[in-house]
Order: structure tokens, then sequence, then C-alpha cells
């Protein structure tokens, strides 16, 4: 075999794999791609995409953190302020950039409050070269779909809003036995591929007029001072507000009762105590207007009763 | 890029690299596959690129040392009348030995002190409170550059090897530096000896087309273990691993199998991408695994599973404690006062302990890893000490050793055996492993499968069919294997639409039946924490 017939058969062979690649991906088109094809991180913002535009005026940014810890619910039932707590689990800042940027498309909030943990977390620059083949070719995106062939009612599943405004209900107790917070000198700083991004949310807000806090839910599991150091650095840095719930005086949170994870996430009576205080520092702060009884806001009330039948009939039945 | 499972290698590294090395003259070649080891090591470990250098230049200066030490004791040595050179020999081999001494302390101890601190710390703070005593160490813990345990012991077995003879101190620090660095191997090895890689790699042979056309099948078929059978796993054993109060003895029994699966086929795929990438390159990487679940005994599954690691403890720990004169003393006494089949099992259980400690922490700084590697001596020692009985009692009942069902009894009692020892590595924590291993015994019930808490759990029919055909493909190749035929050898020798076809059909099998992308999370190789 010459060398020139060895070159194009390797050719070949290469160009025989793209032409199937190009043809299955004009195939493989799911009925419903909202369903199908789904990245686990992009639920939050498909769910965040049914409420009506310009409703929500602050905005609880994150990942699993946020949806364990603020419960807008509980904010408008004490205040009457439309908040929306949009986390997503174990989001990496790239993926998080993605649903800010289509929160944005949809909401104007005054406020963000923006959750430290996920931006500590690292990430890898292949899931954007991922990301970009699979827009180009979906048969990476919706390579899955046979499964829909088998199980016809799977597809609709990922995208059903169980949500209480992007809060999820975790009533569970596993406790943590004993917690002491060693204070250190020590920061962890920002890898740079993080703050690339910080940089862009930042930036985004400055532009649009929306405050930003910066905000660390309470969990002994992720949060360690080295943290808050790192953020109290970047909240200077940025002259932004930094709340670090985890040492906040007036949020005593038992982490023999409030926690649904050994100390990973609060459960939802520890959401209830961190959503009180939020709820009390944002009437402190007076920019945000009680919605209640406006008609825009019939559905808050409605999805509240939903709220408290759920409370009622867990703890209901554990009494 | 965090691995070479990531788009990010096959896309572009990879490619890229294959494109620059056959473009470049063939003494450039090797410091292209250099610069690109570099460049796979900082992208995945940054700055701490600088233990792998460090590593590097001092193996080449030791190495050296070394070879000095023996020139001047072969030029002294001719020098003198033949009785009076032993007491020179000794006096330059002490000399030699000192020197590999500190070489291997300096780097074993590097290894220690990053990855075992806040294991150790840990445990000492325990045990001052255990006693009472106020004193707190801190728990202080290291950025742990990627594959450091692969490459200290590919470079203590350098330096070994230099002292013992077995191979000349290379004096080319871009050679050693390519052998320690190759960025194939370096993240889960196979862990080589300078013989095997350090000429070829720097050869800088061309790509000819045989060798990539194996390479890339090498690829895809470690792919498709990995990315279709042990990434879909994953969900499932987490949740069973996570949760396992919610679940009976039945489910758990299960998830110890998927979880052994998951491992085989993430740690073995790896070593197929491993081993064909370097194959594009025309370097020949020793094989880490021989169907290990073709084993007839733990000690057998030990030499085909992990194969350069269990090579490595023996070549470096086990004969040298075996052959060092204090065993061999205690082996005379015992041989004299136990026989010949208890005498030396006493010393070669002793050097054994030695290796299964270091294989158990090898693995990981926690307790429930020595607790693995002891699992694992136990074993292997109570089948040394009953085996006179077992080959007795097989000649009493009358059973042929070698025949078909006996053998497959034996197969499967050691996969059993080994299912357990990996519920242990994967449980959190000792206490944890032992309370699942009691659900297995005490909780069998078959009511969780009939309740669908499989699917529940992650893995749904539609995933357990994938799974299984992967696997039956998986096992009917490693039968051919066992039998001792050449799968690739065999297809290479068929006509090319038949050899497009199979490799299509594995790629696609990746492609379309991949645990990757929407609704999976991306797991990262098993063993790249090592």
């Amino acid at each position: 075999m010459t060398e020139k017939f060895k070159y194009v058969k390797v050719i070949s062979f290469i160009a025989l794999v793209m032409a199937i690649i190009v043809l299955l991906s004009a195939v493989i088109i799911p009925e419903n791609p909202n369903g199908i094809g789904v990245e686990k991180y992009e639920k939050a913002k498909l769910w965040m995409l049914q409420e009506p535009e310009n409703t929500i005026d602050a905005v609880f940014f994150g990942d699993s953190e946020v949806y364990s810890a603020f419960s807008p619910l509980q904010i408008w039932n004490d205040y009457g302020y439309a908040c929306y707590s949009l986390g997503s689990a174990s989001v990496r800042a790239n993926q998080a950039y993605d649903i800010f940027t289509t929160m944005l498309e949809k909401q104007n909030p005054k406020i963000i409050f923006f959750e430290t943990n996920f931006i500590f977390r690292s990430f890898d620059d292949s899931s954007d070269l991922y990301k970009g083949i699979a827009d180009k070719f979906p048969v990476f995106k919706y390579h899955d779909v046979w499964k829909s062939y088998f199980n016809p009612e799977q597809k609709y599943e990922n995208i059903e809003n169980k949500s209480y405004k992007g809060y999820m209900f975790y009533p569970f107790v596993k406790g943590l036995n004993s917690y002491t917070i060693s204070k250190t000198d020590q920061v962890t700083e920002l890898k740079k591929a993080n703050k690339k991004y910080f940089e862009k949310f930042y930036s985004i807000c400055q532009e649009r007029g929306i405050e930003l806090v910066l905000i660390s839910a309470p969990s002994p599991k992720n949060w360690d001072y080295k943290k808050h150091n790192g953020t109290q650095k970047l909240a200077e840095e940025y002259d932004l507000e930094y709340i670090d719930l985890n040492i906040a005086d007036a949020l005593e949170i038992n982490w023999k009762t409030e926690t649904r994870d050994k100390g990973d996430h609060v459960n939802h009576k520890g959401a209830v105590k961190v959503s009180k205080y939020i709820g009390k520092y944002l009437s402190d702060k007076g920019i945000l207007e009680d919605h209640r009884g406006e008609e825009q806001y019939a559905d808050w009330d409605e999805l509240m009763k939903k709220y408290k039948d759920e409370i009622d009939t867990y703890y209901g039945n554990k009494k | 890029m965090s691995s070479y499972f990531t788009p990010l290698y096959f896309v572009c590294f990879l490619p890229i690299v294959a494109i620059v090395y056959s473009l470049v003259p063939k003494k450039v070649r090797p410091y292209i596959l250099l610069g690109s080891s570099y460049a796979f090591f900082w992208m995945l470990s940054g700055k701490l690129l600088v233990y792998l250098l460090l590593s590097t230049a001092s193996i080449h200066h030791f190495g050296l040392w070394l070879d000095k030490i023996q020139t001047e004791k072969k030029a002294a040595v001719k020098l003198l009348p033949r009785p009076e050179r032993k007491p020179l020999k000794k006096k330059f081999d002490n000399r030699q030995n000192a020197v590999l001494v500190l070489a291997v302390l300096l780097h074993i101890g590097l290894l220690l002190v990053l990855k075992y601190t806040p294991f150790f710390t840990t445990n000492l703070n325990n045990l001052l409170a255990h006693f009472n005593i106020e004193f707190d160490l801190t728990v202080k813990r290291f950025m742990i550059p990627i594959g450091i345990s692969f490459y200290t012991f590919q470079a203590v077995a350098y330096m070994t090897d230099v002292r013992r003879g077995v191979i000349k101190a290379d004096t080319s620090l871009p050679r050693l530096a390519l052998f320690m660095s190759f960025f194939p191997q370096i993240m889960e090895g196979p862990i080589v000896r300078y013989t095997d890689t350090a000429e070829s790699l720097f050869e800088g042979r061309k790509i000819d087309y045989t060798n990539f056309v194996f390479g890339v099948e090498r690829i895809a078929y470690g792919l498709m273990k990995k990315i279709v059978v042990a990434d879909r796993l994953n969900e499932f054993v987490k949740e069973v691993f996570d949760n396992y109060q919610k679940y009976d003895g039945g489910i758990i029994a299960i998830v110890a199998i998927a979880y052994t699966c998951q491992l085989y086929m993430d740690f073995s795929g790896a070593m197929d991408v491993v081993i064909g990438s370097a194959e594009i390159f025309g370097v020949r990487l020793p094989e880490n695994f021989r169907q290990p679940f073709f084993s007839k005994s733990i000690s057998d599954f030990w030499s085909r599973w992990h194969v350069t690691l269990g090579t490595w403890f023996k070549d470096y720990i086990f004969y040298p404690l075996s052959l060092s004169s204090g065993l061999k003393k205690l082996t005379t006494f015992c041989r004299k006062h136990l026989g010949n089949h208890f005498g030396p099992l006493i010393a070669g259980t002793i050097a054994l302990f030695c290796v299964w400690l270091s294989n158990g922490l090898w693995h990981g700084s926690a307790w429930m890893y020595i607790f693995f590697g002891m699992y694992h001596f136990v074993l292997i020692v109570l089948a040394n000490i009953f085996e006179p009985a077992f080959k007795k009692a097989a000649e009493v009942l009358h059973i042929d050793r070698n025949n078909g069902p006996y053998v497959l009894f034996r197969i499967v009692k050691t996969t059993a055996l080994v299912v357990i020892g990996e519920l242990f590595f994967r449980a959190h924590g000792l206490a944890e492993g032992l309370k699942m291993c009691k659900k297995i015994f005490t909780e069998f019930s078959f009511a969780g499968i009939r309740d669908g808490a499989i699917a529940k759990a992650g893995l749904d029919s539609c995933d357990i069919v994938i799974v299984l055909v992967v696997v039956a493909i998986v096992f009917a190749i490693g039968i051919l294997r066992e039998k001792g035929i050449n799968v690739r050898e065999n297809l290479s020798k068929r006509n090319i639409v038949i050899r497009w076809i199979v490799l299509l059909v594995l790629i696609f099998i990746v492609i379309i039946f991949g645990a990757y992308g929407a609704g999976y999370t991306p797991v990262e190789p098993m063993y790249a924490d090592f």
C-alpha cells in the first residue's frame, strides 16, 4: 500500500464519520427539544422562563445552596416581595453565565443576591467546547433521544416545575453532630477562569443598574473561613456588600436539626430562618415593593396555598 | 482540560500534537512530545509542575551519582589484587546504598508529606485527645500534583535499577524527562520501567498507518468502556452508596457488583485510551489489565489487575524484603522447625504484609484503604496456609482441580471476594462499609428490585440493557484474549469494509449511548487522584 493511499484511507474514514454525524444530527431531533437534551443545569433556567416578564424584583442566584436556603414564598408571606431562587445543582461559572443572561432577557430585578459557593467551583474549558460542538451537531446534545422511544412518559418529566419560585422543599433531617468554626487569615483566591466570569456577571449588573450583593448561605460542608476571606477580598475589590450567613449572629442554625445532609444544605426549617433574615434585610433596605393583592401576582397566592399545604402535610403527618 | 476523557483532548490536544509531531524532523519529535507532556501537566496541575521538574532533575542527578560510584568502584577494584577486592567492593556498595536510600527517602518522603499529612495529623490529634492531652496539631492540606504516586514510583524504580546495575544511568536529561512525563500515562499510569519506554519515546518514530489505526481502535474501545458503562453506572452507584440506609440487601449486593464493574470499566477503559494514544506515536506501553475477572484466586486477580503496580510492589518491596538477610535467617530457622511449607511462609508473610500495607495506603490516606489492603493480605495468606489442605481434599474427593465446573467455582468465588473488597473501597468509611456488608447478609430481599428501586436510583431499563450489551462485548473479547487470540491482529487481516464497520460501530456506540451531556454529571477518571 502506498503512503498516498494510506492518507486517502484515513481522510476518507474521517469524512465518513463526519458525514454520519451530520446525517444523525439532521435526523435526531426530539419532538420536544426542551424535554430531552436538557442539561441538568438548564432545568432551573427553563423553570425561571415560566415566570411572566418583569415580575421578579429580587433574585437569589447560585447552586443548590440557593434553592435549599432561600424561600421566596416565605418572604412573600412576610413582606410581599417578589423574589426568585435561581439555583442549579453543582453549576459551574460558565453554565451559570448562560442561566444568568437568559434570566435577564425576561426579568429586570432591582437586586441580585449572588451566592458565593458556586463561584469557587472549578470548571473545565472542555465544557465550553462540548457546548459548541453540541450546538453545531445536535446528535451530541440529543443522543439520548432513543430512550424516549422506549419510555415515552419520560419525555416531559425533565422540565416539570416542582419548585416554589425556584425553592425546593426539603424538610428531611440528617444532622451534624458537632460543628465549630475555625478562624484563619488564609485566603482562598478565585481561579483565573472563575474571576473572568465573575467580572462578566459584575459588568452586566453595572450596565443594567442592578444592585449585586454577595451572600454565603449557611453550609459547614462547603464554607470555610478561607473562602470567607476570599469573598471579602472580592467584595472590597468590586465595592460590593457581602453578607456571610455562616457567621451572622442573628441567624442561629441548629446543625443537629436544621440540615438535610449533614451540613451540606439547610433543610426547610433552616431555610425559613434564612428567608426571614433576608426578608428583614430587604425590608430595612426599603427598595422593593409589596405586591400582595396585585392582580398580576395572583398566582403567587395560589402557589402560597400549595406551599403551605405541603408544609402542613409534612409536619402534620409528623405529629 | 481536566483529563483525557474530555472533548478538548480528543478534538484538539491529541490531534494537534500528532499533526505537529508528524510535520517536524525526526530529531525534534521527542521534544514535541516533551513540550506537549508538560503542557498537558500544566493544564491539569498548573504551577505544581515544579514538583515533576524537581523530581526529574533529582533522579537525573542521583542516577549519574550512582553511576559515578559504580565507575569508581570498577576502576579501584581493578587496581587491587583479588583477595583485597571484597572489602573495597563492600565499601563502594555501601556508598551506593546510602545514595539510593537518600534518593528514595526524598521522593517517597515528598509523596508522604503531600498526600498523607492530613491522615497522619488527624490520627495523631485523635490519639492525643484519647489520652486527654490538650495539644491540637493543625491539619495541613497540600495541593497535590496530578499522578504524583505514578511518577514517584517510576522515579524510585529507575534509581533502584541503576543501583542494581540493571540499567545505566541516563545522561540525557530530556530523555529522562520524557520518560517521567509522557502525557498519556502521567495521570493514571501504567507505571512503566525505564527499559519499557525511554528509548522508544525518544526515538521519534514516524506515525505509521498501522499504529495509527491500532491506536484509534484502542481509544474507541476504551471510550466505550468508560463513557457508555462506567459513567452510566455512576449515578446509581453514588445514590445507593450515599443513601444505603434506604435500600435492602438485594440492592446493596447489586450496587457492589455495579461498582466493581464501574471501577474496572473506568480504569481499564482509561488504560485503553492511554495505550492507544501512545500507540499512535509508535510507543508500546505495558498492559495494566489481563482479564482480571477470569482469576482463580486473589493472588491471581492481583497479577491481572493493575499489573504494573503489582509488579512494582513485587520488585521493589516484596523481593528486597524476602531476600534481606534478616528474613533469610528467619526462613532458615522456620524451615528447620516448621517444615518446607510453613517455614518459608512466615518470612514471605512478613514481606507480603508490607506489600499490602503499602498497597492499601497507595490507594488513599484513610483507614478504609488500609483495611482494603489488609483484607486482600488476609485472603492471600489464608490461601497460602490452606493450599496443601485444599490439594489433599481434592485428591481424597477425586476432584480434578483443572476441570471446568471446579475452575468456574473458583472464578465465581474469587469474583465474589473481590466485589466485597470493592464495597469497602467505595463505602464512606469503614463503619458504613461494614453496615452495608451486614445488610447484604441480614436484609437480603428481592423486594427493592421488584419495586423498581434500581430505576429510581438512576438506572432505568434502557440503561441496564446498554450496560449489559457492552459488558457482554467486553466479556466476549476477554474470552478470546484468554484463549490467546489477538482480536486486533485478526481484525486487521479482514477486508477494509469489515474493519471500517467495526470501528464505526465502536465510535457511534460511544456517541449515541455514551453517558455524557444532558442529564449526566461528568465523572473524572477514578484513578486520577492517586
